[in-house]
């Protein structure tokens, strides 16, 4: 898990990065993987990742995305949750008055840490949310390197 | 000369585009931009309070067909209880707050790109609604507001002497 060191830039950058979710969708980068996302997808869901002694917890906005409809992947260490959200059929298109709402295919990874236990990864889903608790190793004895003479 | 001035040319057509570009942005996200005030009586929850964002992106959609309007508006995570909706003339103002549970304040957040907190978002309307009618459900993080049309009956007519 890559981590955000403090910054005193930290308001602007998050202005940043709000304002990045429309200007470049999928350039909300949170790790140096995210900056290849733009040419695959088409916007990129806001998460919260929190550390705790147990495990990480990774909080994503997925609003109007039904769960079965979320992919979520590890590929060796590269967690990959996407998947896609379509709109109402567009012979409709006249009727909106306002259309803010971004559809398409999204896309965001994350480079887990050693530490994550990546058979063990849970997932829930309410209210549009999606939470993904990934558990740390129980026991991780550090490795001992013995120095030859 | 010419090269100069072909790339001069050339400049100015990616200024253009750039410029056109924010705009259209400008004009799809201003109105998405909202702000979340951070809940005063939360005291535990350091999270709304100091790391989180205090902007989210709130998109809503009006669509129109022939007797009703729809509003949607991707609100993720809150509780359908929490929102207060209410139509003010040609406006359809909508409250609502996102609270950081108490289970998550242990630990040490990396990264918070999500807002907590209360916010209110108006959406003008582009017709006249009957509010008695209007009807809301909240599914998968996405709130949608059904408003009946308000029909030319029912508007009083002033006639003129």
């Amino acid at each position: 898990m890559s981590q955000y060191l403090y910054s005193p830039f930290n308001g602007l950058n998050q202005l940043h990065r709000e304002l990045g979710r429309f200007f470049e969708p999928g350039l909300t980068s949170s790790t140096a993987d995210d900056r290849t996302i733009t040419a695959q997808a088409d916007w990129s869901p806001e998460v919260d990742i929190k550390e705790t002694s147990e495990g990480y917890q990774l909080i994503i906005d997925l609003p109007g995305i039904e769960p079965s409809e979320v992919d979520i992947t590890v590929d060796k260490n590269l967690l990959s949750i996407s998947g896609s959200r379509t709109t109402n059929s567009e012979s409709d298109e006249k009727g909106y008055k306002r259309r803010e709402r971004v559809s398409g295919s999204f896309l965001r990874q994350f480079t887990l840490s050693d530490q994550a236990d990546s058979e063990n990864i849970r997932a829930k889903s309410a209210h549009g949310v999606l939470e993904i608790n990934i558990p740390k190793h129980a026991n991780q004895s550090p490795l001992n390197i013995t120095v030859e003479s | 000369m010419s090269s100069l001035n072909q790339i001069s040319n050339s400049l100015k057509d990616k200024l253009e585009n750039v410029t056109d570009g924010w705009q259209h942005l400008w004009q799809r996200a201003r109105h998405a931009i909202t702000h979340f005030t951070p809940l005063a009586n939360d005291e535990n929850d350091q999270v709304s309070r100091q790391v989180a964002s205090h902007w989210g992106v709130l998109p809503a959609e009006v669509f129109e067909n022939s007797d009703a309007l729809e509003v949607q508006l991707e609100a993720p995570g809150m509780d359908g209880d929490d929102f207060q909706i209410s139509v003010n003339q040609q406006a359809l103002s909508i409250k609502g707050k996102r609270s950081s549970s108490s289970a998550r304040t242990e630990g040490r957040y990396h990264v918070t790109e999500r807002a907590y907190g209360s916010f209110e978002r108006t959406i003008p309307l582009p017709c006249r609604v009957d509010d008695s009618k209007a009807a809301a459900k909240y599914r998968e993080g996405v709130l949608c507001i059904t408003l009946p049309k308000k029909s030319s009956e029912q508007l009083k007519r002033i006639v003129v002497e």
